[in-house]
C-alpha cells in the first residue's frame, strides 16, 4: 500500500529557506527578467527562453534547475502585457485579451495605470493559482496513485483528442499535428524490447529524437521564417506612458473588482488544467465572461480596468492550474509545461504521482519557487517597466537571429550532437510549413511527450490483461477517461453545429 | 499566412507517412512484446494518413473553387507572391543549412559570424541596414557567448579551427 501525501506547511517554510540565499534569488531575478524581457517582445516568446535556460541548467541540481525555469515562466506570462498595452500587440497570445482595454488606456495618456493593474492582476493571478496547486495536487496525486496502465492509457488518450480538437480550428488539423508528433517521437529503440525503429540504417537516429531539438525547431526557427517572408510585424509605435505612483490605482479601487477577479482565477486554474489549452484560451473566456456580466459591457474595448484584470488574472492563473496536471498526472497541460517535463527528465526526475513520495523536497521547492518568482515578478515588472517598454524598440531583425542563435546553442549542448542543430533546422521548416497549411504546433510537441506514454501503458495494460482490452471498459477510472474521451471527440466534431442549432432555437 | 500552400504540405506529410509506413515493416519483432512494435506506430501513421487524404481532398476542392473565380492578373500576382515566398525560405534555409555545416568544419564562432552577418543584412527591415550595430555585433556576439559558455557553465562549443580560443 503506498503511502498518503498531503499538503505540509512546515516542509513549504523549509523550501522557502532553502531559496533564500542571495545567489538563488539573483538567479530567480534573471530569470524572471529574462521571461518578462521574452515575454513582452513580440515574436519572440516565453518557450523560447525556456529553451535557452535549460541546457545552463544542466550542471545544476534538479531543484534550483526547476526554480530558475519556473522563473522564466511565471515572467514570460506576465510579460506579454507591456506589449499589449504600449504597442498593441500582444507579447504572448495569453495577452490578446489584455490589449483590448489596455491599449485604449494607454492611448488616452493611463499607459501607467493600465500597466500597473496588468501587473497587479498578473501577481494575484499567480499566487491565488499557485495555492491551488499547492492544495489540489497532492489530492490528485493520491487519486494517480491507484491509476494502472490503464488508467494510463486512457488519460493519454483523452489527452490526445483534447489537445487535437480544441488547439487550433480543425479537429482533422490538431490531430493530424499530434499523430505526427507521435510519429516522430517513435524515431529510436522501441521502449519495451529496445529494437531499433525507423533508423532506416542510419546510427544516429537509434537515440531518437531530441525532444529539445524538436522544441526549439518548432517554437524558434518558423518566427525567423515568418519575419523574413513577411517582412517586420511590428510597425506599431510605442506609446509613450507616465509612470504612476504604485500601481496608478488604489487598493479599494482594485479590489472592487473582486467578482471579477475570482472569476478570473478560477477560469484561468480550471482552463489551465485541461491538457493542451492554457493561457491563450483563458484569457478570452475570461474576458467574455467579464464582459458577459458586467453593467457596462458596451464600455469594454474602450479602456475599462476590468478587461485587463480579467485577461491578465487569468492567463496567470493558468501556470499553477497546468502545473496540477503535470506534477499530479505527468501530463503535459501546454507546450510551456511539455518543456518543462522535458527539463525535468533530462535531470533525472519523473514528474507523476510517485514524484510526491520519492521527491517531496522538489515538490515542495518548485511551489515556493512560484510564489517567490511572482513577488520577484511584481517588483521587477513595477521597477523596470520604463526599461521593459523600451525593449519593444528593439528591431526584430536583430533580434531573432541572436535569439535563435541562442537556441542552437542550446541544442547543441543537450548532447554535444551535431545531429541535434541539424535536426533543428529541419524540425524548422516542417514547423513553419505546417504553420502556413494551418496546421496547429502544439499538438505536435505534446504528441511526441505523449506518443511513448500512450505506447507503453498500453504494452503494460495488455500485458498484465493477457491482451484483453475490456478492463479498459471495466475499470471505473479508466471507464470514465474513455466517456471523457468519447464526449470530447463528438464535441469537436459537432460542437459547432449544436451551438448553432441552439442559438437558432434561441432566436 | 494561415492555411496557404496546404496541398503541398499536405503532400509532403503524406509521403513521409508512406516512407514510415514503409519502415514500420522493418521493424524486427521483439521478444518481450505483448504487441508487436510496429503496431501503435502503424496505427498513429494509418490515422495520420487517412486525416491528411480528407484534408488534402478538401484543400483541392477549395483551391478549384477560388481558381474558377481569380482573374489572370490576381493568377500572375499569385505566382510572384509564391516566388517571393520560395526565394525567402529558401534564403534562411541556406543560411541556417550553411550554417550548420560550417560550425562542424570553421567552429562555432566563424559559423555564426556568417550566419548573424547573412540574416542580419538579409533581414534589414525597408532595407535599414544599421552597419554600426550588426557588424561589431555579428563580431563579437559569438565570441563572447563561446567564452560565457566556457568559462561560466563549463561547456565547450565546437571549436572548429579556433582552437587557441579554448
Amino acid at each position: 500500500m503506498l503511502g498518503q501525501v498531503s499538503f505540509s506547511l512546515p516542509q513549504l517554510l523549509s523550501s522557502f529557506g532553502g531559496l533564500m540565499s542571495v545567489p538563488t534569488l539573483l538567479m530567480i531575478i534573471v530569470g524572471v527578467t529574462v521571461g518578462i524581457m521574452f515575454g513582452a517582445i513580440p515574436g519572440v516568446s516565453c518557450n523560447m527562453a525556456l529553451i535557452m535556460f535549460i541546457p545552463i541548467t544542466f550542471s545544476m541540481p534538479s531543484d534550483l534547475a526547476m526554480t530558475l525555469l519556473l522563473a522564466v515562466y511565471t515572467g514570460g506570462m506576465s510579460g506579454g502585457l507591456v506589449s499589449a498595452v504600449l504597442l498593441n500587440i500582444p507579447g504572448t497570445p495569453a495577452s490578446v485579451a489584455t490589449s483590448f482595454d489596455g491599449h485604449p488606456m494607454a492611448m488616452r495618456g493611463e499607459g501607467g495605470k493600465a500597466l500597473g493593474v496588468g501587473i497587479l492582476s498578473s501577481f494575484i493571478g499567480g499566487v491565488t493559482s499557485c495555492i491551488v496547486l499547492m492544495l489540489l495536487a497532492p489530492v490528485l496525486a493520491n487519486y494517480a496513485m491507484k491509476f494502472g496502465p490503464f488508467e494510463y492509457f486512457a488519460v493519454s488518450l483523452f489527452s490526445l483528442t483534447l489537445i487535437g480538437g480544441l488547439i487550433g480550428d480543425s479537429l482533422i488539423k490538431g490531430l493530424v499535428s499530434a499523430l505526427l508528433g507521435m510519429c516522430v517521437s517513435f524515431i529510436g529503440l522501441a521502449p519495451l524490447t529496445s529494437v531499433p525503429r525507423m533508423t532506416f540504417g542510419f546510427h544516429s537516429f537509434e537515440t531518437g529524437m531530441s525532444d529539445v531539438a524538436l522544441m526549439i525547431g518548432i517554437f524558434a526557427i518558423p518566427e525567423l521564417v515568418r519575419f523574413a517572408v513577411d517582412g517586420s510585424s511590428d510597425d506599431g509605435e510605442v506609446i509613450k506612458f507616465k509612470k504612476t505612483k504604485g500601481f496608478g490605482i488604489s487598493m479599494r479601487e482594485y479590489f472592487s473588482h473582486w467578482k471579477n477577479i475570482i472569476r478570473s482565477d478560477l477560469i484561468g486554474i480550471g482552463v489551465g488544467i485541461l491538457p493542451g489549452i492554457g493561457g491563450s484560451v483563458c484569457n478570452i473566456l475570461s474576458y467574455i465572461a467579464a464582459k458577459k456580466s458586467s453593467k457596462h459591457p458596451e464600455k469594454f474595448g474602450t479602456g475599462v480596468v476590468d478587461g485587463i484584470i480579467a485577461s491578465e488574472t487569468s492567463n496567470n492563473a493558468s501556470i499553477g492550474g497546468a502545473l496540477v496536471t503535470m506534477l499530479a498526472l505527468g501530463i503535459p497541460g501546454s507546450a510551456t509545461t511539455a518543456l518543462l517535463i522535458s527539463a525535468m527528465s533530462m535531470h533525472g526526475v519523473q514528474p507523476g504521482p510517485m514524484l510526491f513520495l520519492r521527491e517531496p523536497a522538489l515538490i515542495y521547492t518548485i511551489f515556493a519557487a512560484i510564489l517567490i518568482s511572482n513577488l520577484v515578478m511584481i517588483i521587477v515588472e513595477t521597477k523596470g517597466i520604463n526599461i521593459f517598454a523600451r525593449m519593444l524598440l528593439v528591431p526584430n531583425s536583430i533580434l531573432l537571429p541572436l535569439v535563435v542563435m541562442m537556441c542552437m546553442v542550446g541544442a547543441y549542448t543537450t548532447n554535444y550532437s551535431m545531429f541535434d542543430v541539424a535536426c533543428v533546422v529541419v524540425f524548422g521548416l516542417v514547423g513553419y510549413f505546417m504553420q502556413c497549411a494551418g496546421l496547429p504546433l502544439a499538438p505536435m510537441i505534446l504528441g511526441f511527450i505523449l506518443g511513448p506514454m500512450t505506447e507503453v501503458n498500453l504494452q503494460r495494460a495488455l500485458q498484465s490483461s493477457r491482451m484483453s482490452l475490456t478492463p479498459l471498459f471495466t475499470r471505473p477510472i479508466s471507464l470514465f477517461f474513455v466517456i471523457l474521451t468519447v464526449i470530447s471527440l463528438v464535441w469537436a466534431v459537432f460542437g459547432k453545429r449544436i451551438k448553432a442549432k441552439m442559438q437558432k432555437r434561441g432566436g | 499566412m494561415k492555411n496557404k500552400h496546404e496541398i503541398p504540405v499536405y503532400s509532403g506529410l503524406l509521403i513521409f507517412g508512406a516512407i514510415f509506413f514503409y519502415g514500420t515493416f522493418k521493424i524486427k519483432p521483439g521478444r518481450a512484446a505483448t504487441i508487436a512494435d510496429s503496431f501503435v506506430p502503424r496505427v498513429a501513421v494509418l490515422t495520420m494518413m487517412a486525416l491528411l487524404v480528407v484534408l488534402l481532398v478538401q484543400a483541392i476542392k477549395k483551391q478549384q473553387a477560388e481558381a474558377s473565380q481569380r482573374t489572370p492578373e490576381q493568377k500572375a500576382a499569385a505566382r510572384a507572391e509564391t516566388k517571393r515566398f520560395a526565394l525567402r525560405v529558401l534564403f534562411v534555409t541556406a543560411v541556417m543549412g550553411v550554417s550548420v555545416y560550417l560550425m562542424d568544419k570553421l567552429g562555432f564562432v566563424l559559423s555564426m559570424t556568417f550566419y548573424l552577418l547573412c540574416l542580419f543584412i538579409g533581414l534589414a527591415e525597408n532595407g535599414k541596414r544599421r552597419w554600426k550595430v550588426i557588424i561589431p555585433l555579428a563580431l563579437l556576439f559569438p565570441v563572447l557567448l563561446f567564452i560565457l559558455y566556457l568559462d561560466v557553465f563549463s561547456v565547450l562549443l565546437p571549436p572548429g579551427i579556433m582552437k587557441f580560443l579554448t
